[in-house]
């Protein structure tokens, strides 16, 4: 029989059974059958030799070209098996992506940390530096030294917890202005400082008081400080803090140790609808504020024609109350699980 | 202080309305605190007279009125009330009418009748607690007209909260004299001129002061054939409006002057100072009064009293004496419009525990130049309400006569400290319209006279106070400093930001707890380990008896959140605490700040993934080590300790070096009895102080290039070896060892009694070469050896 005639039939038979090879195991078999040392396309090959030299090339070239195809068209239906095969692998490792993940247990700041850390970031990026002071003080540096001799009217602003303390004057710090004094007799100006802390007050616990809860304190003193400098620096902090299409008002108060003296609100998240945070105001106070008095500065050693500064403060529970629309004040030292973990 | 819009009026022209002028006095420092429309809660109620009265055809009880009420018609109404008769004027709720407290009077069928209406007493319509009979309105009263606006309900009432340093707005003069300055208006004093008699009150009273320190002027007025008798409404209504109990005309009289002033003033019945003298001197030790409150007062030589000439017939500036009350059958009354130190009021007050509208007044300052003015304005009503003759002249002690104050003003410091030019063209103006007088002196300054109602204003500070409330703050630009000598954060402030992240991601929640202690707890903790040597530091004022001290440890803090969570089925609870504690050791007294932990529970419940594991002590060891390796912290050591909260054997303090860092242990199951836990408790305090001071720096070691060898070594010993010493001598003895891992600890089955089984993995590692096995061998030879001889140790397996 011809050769090519062979090899064309051979082709045939070989598309054939490999086409419809169920198995990578029969598609080997079948690679043996063709090409194996025994197989058809190496028979084939070995007759070439006893051909003419004219037909020697013609179907050696032949021989070869189906040699070629039938390992690709095994080769290929090899890989398909192979990757159908990696497929039902793969299928078989389906997770189901709606079951709960692992969360790596993780605690939470308090709220209150939380937010001193958010206040006094913004005065650090202004440049201030924190001060602390420490929550038991004397009466000194708790009202004296703020322009509150013994029997001023204003002692009664802060209903003050005492300590029983033989030959010296000691009580819970009833806010953090203290501080001011502590580091002014220690420090010449410039100061910029900021003072976080507990502070206390003989009140009883209800919705909106608590004897034991936190300030921020401020403090500015240079040459040249001016009202209009505490206006821009707590409109700044009160636009960082509480965003920036907030409005801020500044209204005259009283304070011992400052004066003038302000109250400063910012505009409420009802934007001036009036609601039940806001009493219908449209505004939340949020800080008490003016330019130090000189009898404080007389008190601290510095001249007070020289520099002028101001200072604010303000409590902390009360600017995450309004911030985070927390209802009762109470909560923050209730500490209960399903508070905490909100923020 | 409360007052009446209307009030307002009467002393400066206001043309806004009173919303606006709340605004306007809360932006120039007058704080308003509230604000309400008072006839708010009556509508429909109108004046009409009654035009005839008949028999109710069906009971003897009732009558039939018929009433004309003008341009609202005429109408028929049932009426119970005896006090009326044909002609009166009266109060008609007619239908759809609503009284306060939300009563509606409507159109109704009374025994057979209709009644269009209703007739209305003072107490239902809330001016007064008259509820005797109908309000009789006078005769020429208008009819068919709103009853709120002739009773004085058609008014608003303003709230205000008065700073301790503005006496002056104490009264409704003051008020509105900022109203005046703010709206550029004139103040008009109400009307004092007084008609007296022949008679000269001098002659007849004799005034003495003994303490003119405490009582720098006394000024008194004397007035005959008093008649007492209530009020008129409109009086008894503004004193009602402003929080004031009516009395009497007298006594009403007195504090409706007092509120428009800010002068207090007392009435004495005349008749009951006996030798028609005023003494006013201190106490004698010991001295009593019955004041008007009905109470008994044990006076002492501090407290000022008005005596006549044996016995006090007042306390001065805080209250009168019983023995001396104005009464209805008082015919001649005393005057007093006296001037009292503050510091002798407030220490008077406080003693007592007794304060009053006056003392209230005294103690924040009142004008000394008022106290005239004030007795003649309740002269001049008095004469009018009470039909009183009033004696000749004021007897008015006064030895030295107040010298006003002046204040250099410099309008270019103004200027500067406010951060805006502002002209002294208006500044002048501001002190002008506020009652200062204002002299210019040169281009730079001016002169201020400050007259006696400002006790206020002291320097020129306070002047330019002045200054910016009128020109506005809100009128004064916005700039920032510039700001020099920024050092951010210092180093522990920084730290103890980090520990506290550390902690969080770790697992544990942050929680504050009060500064208070209950010292009742102090005989379980005081005295042992950390805690002796250790004394509270108590209140003297506490709000509550298990308040009254400061903590000296944050543990009972953390052990009430922890009940408080568990009783909310809060569970799992890994929590933590940095803050203050407070207590005197050697005398010193001390401030520290600790680190409290506490676990209960587990680090999480059983879910499709996890299994449940109850804290133990591990657990808490665990949290601590973290935090010292996190400081870089190596030779850290546990001693045992015998801290009576804690479980005898589950517990033990930390150091590093000699320095206790702190203890941690099992909360003592008696206490976990006593706080009721059916779970375990662990805790721990750290000092952390001492943490932040111990810490240490990371410092490069090269990464090693050739690779570890590892080596199990398993060990059976007695039971009561701690693990600790084995993995010391193991770290002693061997070279190269880079780490040691404790991977198995087995007790029980399959060993010898008292005796334990424990693995260890030993990591071999050098620097410089690949570990040949023979060199690792001879490593573990070593071990194996030492713990044989030290603690016989007998290999098990390696
Ligand atoms: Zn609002």
């Amino acid at each position: 029989m011809d050769l090519i005639f062979q090899l064309e039939k051979l082709k045939e038979e070989a598309l054939a059974l490999i086409s419809t090879a169920q198995s990578e195991k029969e598609l080997e078999d079948l690679r043996v059958k063709f090409l194996g040392r025994k197989g058809e396309i190496t028979m084939i090959l070995r007759q070439i030799g006893k051909l003419s030299a004219e037909k020697k090339p013609i179907v050696g070239a032949k021989a070869n070209e189906v040699r070629d195809w039938l390992e690709t068209l095994i080769e290929d239906r090899l890989l398909r098996f192979k990757r159908s095969s990696f497929e039902e692998k793969l299928k078989s490792e389906l997770v189901d992506i709606t079951l709960p993940g692992r969360i790596p247990r993780r605690g939470r700041k308090h709220l209150i940390t939380q937010t001193i850390e958010e206040i006094v970031d913004i005065f650090l990026s202004l440049g201030y530096w924190v001060a602390e002071g420490p929550e038991v003080e004397t009466d000194y540096h708790n009202f004296t030294a703020l322009n509150m001799p013994p029997h001023h009217p204003a002692r009664s602003l802060w209903d003050t917890l005492y300590l029983k303390s033989p030959g010296e004057d000691l009580l819970l710090r009833t806010h953090t202005s203290p501080v001011q004094i502590r580091v002014m007799q220690k420090e010449k100006p410039p100061i910029f400082i900021v003072v976080p802390g507990k502070v206390y007050r003989r009140d009883v616990a209800d919705s909106s008081h608590l004897p034991v809860f936190h300030q921020i304190e401020g403090l500015a003193v240079d040459e040249g400080i001016t009202f209009a400098d505490l206006k821009g620096t707590l409109e700044f902090f009160s636009q960082r803090m509480f965003g920036a299409d907030k409005r801020v008002r500044f209204r005259p108060s009283y304070f011992p140790f400052t004066e003038p003296s302000a109250e400063v609100d910012v505009s409420c998240f009802c934007e001036g609808e009036g609601c039940r945070v806001c009493k219908g105001s449209g505004w939340l106070e949020i800080l008490g504020a003016g330019m130090v008095d000189p009898n404080v500065f007389d008190e601290v050693g510095y001249n007070n024609e020289e520099y002028t500064g101001f200072a604010f403060g303000m409590g902390v529970e009360r600017i995450a109350m309004l911030k985070y629309g927390v209802s009762d004040i109470r909560l923050f030292f209730d500490n209960d699980l399903r508070f905490l973990e909100q923020f | 202080m409360k007052i009446l819009f209307s009030w307002l009026k009467e002393f400066v022209e206001i043309e806004i309305s009173a919303e606006e002028l709340a605004e306007k006095l809360s932006l120039s420092g007058t704080a308003v605190e509230s604000l309400s429309y008072l006839g708010g809660d009556i509508r429909n109620v109108y004046t009409a007279r009654i035009v005839k009265i008949s028999p109710h055809p069906n009971t003897d009880q009732l009558f039939l009125c018929q009433m004309d009420a003008g341009s609202r018609g005429k109408m028929q109404v049932v009426c119970g009330a005896s006090n009326i008769k044909e002609g009166d004027i009266v109060p008609l709720a007619v239908t759809e009418a609503v009284l306060p407290g939300g009563i509606k009077i409507g159109r109704r069928e009374i025994r057979g009748v209709i009644s269009d209406g209703m007739l209305v007493s003072p107490a239902e319509l809330g001016i007064s607690e008259d509820s005797s009979g109908i309000m009789i309105l006078p005769s020429d009263t208008e009819v068919g007209i709103d009853i709120r606006k002739v009773v004085g309900m058609d008014d608003y009432l303003f709230e205000f909260e008065i700073m301790p340093n503005r006496s002056d707005c104490l009264g409704v003069i003051g008020i509105a004299r900022e109203i005046a300055a703010l709206l550029g208006k004139n103040l008009k004093l109400p009307p004092a001129e007084v008609q007296e008699t022949e008679e000269w009150a001098s002659e007849i009273v004799q005034v003495e002061i003994l303490s003119p320190n405490f009582c720098p002027r006394y000024s008194a007025r004397l007035l005959k054939e008093v008649k007492v008798r209530p009020s008129p409404y409109w009086l008894q209504f503004r004193l009602k409006a402003a929080g004031l109990r009516p009395i009497n005309n007298v006594v009403d009289v007195t504090n409706y002057v007092m509120l428009e002033t800010g002068q207090p003033l007392h009435a004495f019945d005349f008749s009951c100072i006996g030798g028609a003298k005023i003494v006013v001197r201190q106490a004698k030790d010991g001295e009593k009064i019955v004041a008007l409150d009905g109470r008994e007062y044990v006076l002492d030589n501090d407290t000022l009293v008005i005596a006549d000439e044996k016995e006090p017939v007042a306390i001065a500036g805080v209250m009168g004496g019983k023995n001396s009350e104005v009464n209805e059958n008082t015919t001649e009354v005393l005057l007093e419009s006296a001037h009292f130190s503050p510091i002798s009021i407030t220490k008077t007050s406080r003693r007592l525990s007794l304060s009053s509208e006056a003392s209230y007044r005294f103690e924040r300052g009142v004008s000394i130049e008022g106290t005239v003015y004030a007795a003649n304005r309740a002269a001049y009503l008095l004469a009018d309400l009470a039909s009183a003759k009033v004696c000749r002249g004021v007897v008015d002690f006064y030895p030295v006569p107040y010298q006003k104050r002046k204040i250099i003003f410099r309008p270019g410091r103004a200027s500067m400290v406010l951060g805006k030019k502002i002209s002294a063209e208006e500044m002048k103006r501001v002190f002008f319209s506020l009652g200062l007088q204002v002299e210019p002196k040169d281009e730079t300054y001016i002169e201020v006279t400050i007259p006696a109602f400002r006790p206020d204003l002291e320097r020129e500070i306070d002047l330019i106070e002045e200054v910016a409330r009128f020109h506005g703050y809100n009128e004064i630009p916005s700039t920032l400093p510039r700001i020099r000598g920024g050092r951010g954060l210092n180093s522990y402030q920084v730290w103890q930001r980090q520990l506290k992240e550390i902690l969080v991601g770790a697992g544990l929640m942050e929680v504050m707890n009060f500064s208070f202690f209950n010292p009742s707890l102090s005989k379980r903790l005081l005295g042992y380990g950390t805690f002796s040597g250790v004394e509270l530091v108590e209140i003297a004022n506490p709000i509550l008896i298990t308040e009254s001290a400061l903590r000296p440890t944050l543990i009972f803090g953390l052990i009430e959140t922890v009940k408080r969570n568990l009783s909310r089925n809060n569970e799992n609870l890994s929590l933590f605490e940095i803050g203050k504690v407070f207590f005197r050791k050697k005398g010193e007294r001390k401030e520290e700040e600790r680190l409290g932990i506490i676990l209960c529970g587990g680090w999480q419940e059983k879910d499709w993934a996890n299994d449940f594991r109850p804290f133990d002590f591990y657990d808490l060891k665990g949290v601590v080590e973290l935090i010292l390796k996190a400081n870089q912290l190596r030779k850290w050591k546990y001693k045992n300790s015998n801290y009576p909260f804690l479980h005898p054997f589950r517990q033990a303090e930390v150091y590093v070096g000699d320095r206790l860092l702190g203890f941690l242990g099992e909360l003592s199951p008696e206490l976990e009895e006593d706080f009721d836990f059916s779970n375990r408790v662990w805790l721990s305090e750290l000092d952390i102080q001492a943490i932040f001071e111990s810490r240490q720096t990371p410092y490069f070691k090269e990464i090693p290039r050739f690779p570890p060898a590892l080596f199990d070594l398993s060990f059976l010993v007695d039971k009561g070896i701690p693990v600790g010493d084995l993995l010391k001598t193991i770290e002693e003895t061997a070279d190269h060892l880079k780490k040691v891992i404790v991977f198995d600890v087995y007790e029980g089955r399959n060993l010898p009694e008292g005796k334990k089984s424990v693995a260890f993995r030993l990591y071999f590692q050098s620097a410089s070469k690949t570990l040949s096995d023979e060199m690792v061998g001879k490593e573990v030879e070593k071990v194996v050896h030492a713990l044989s001889s030290e603690f016989n140790a007998v290999l098990r397996k390696a």
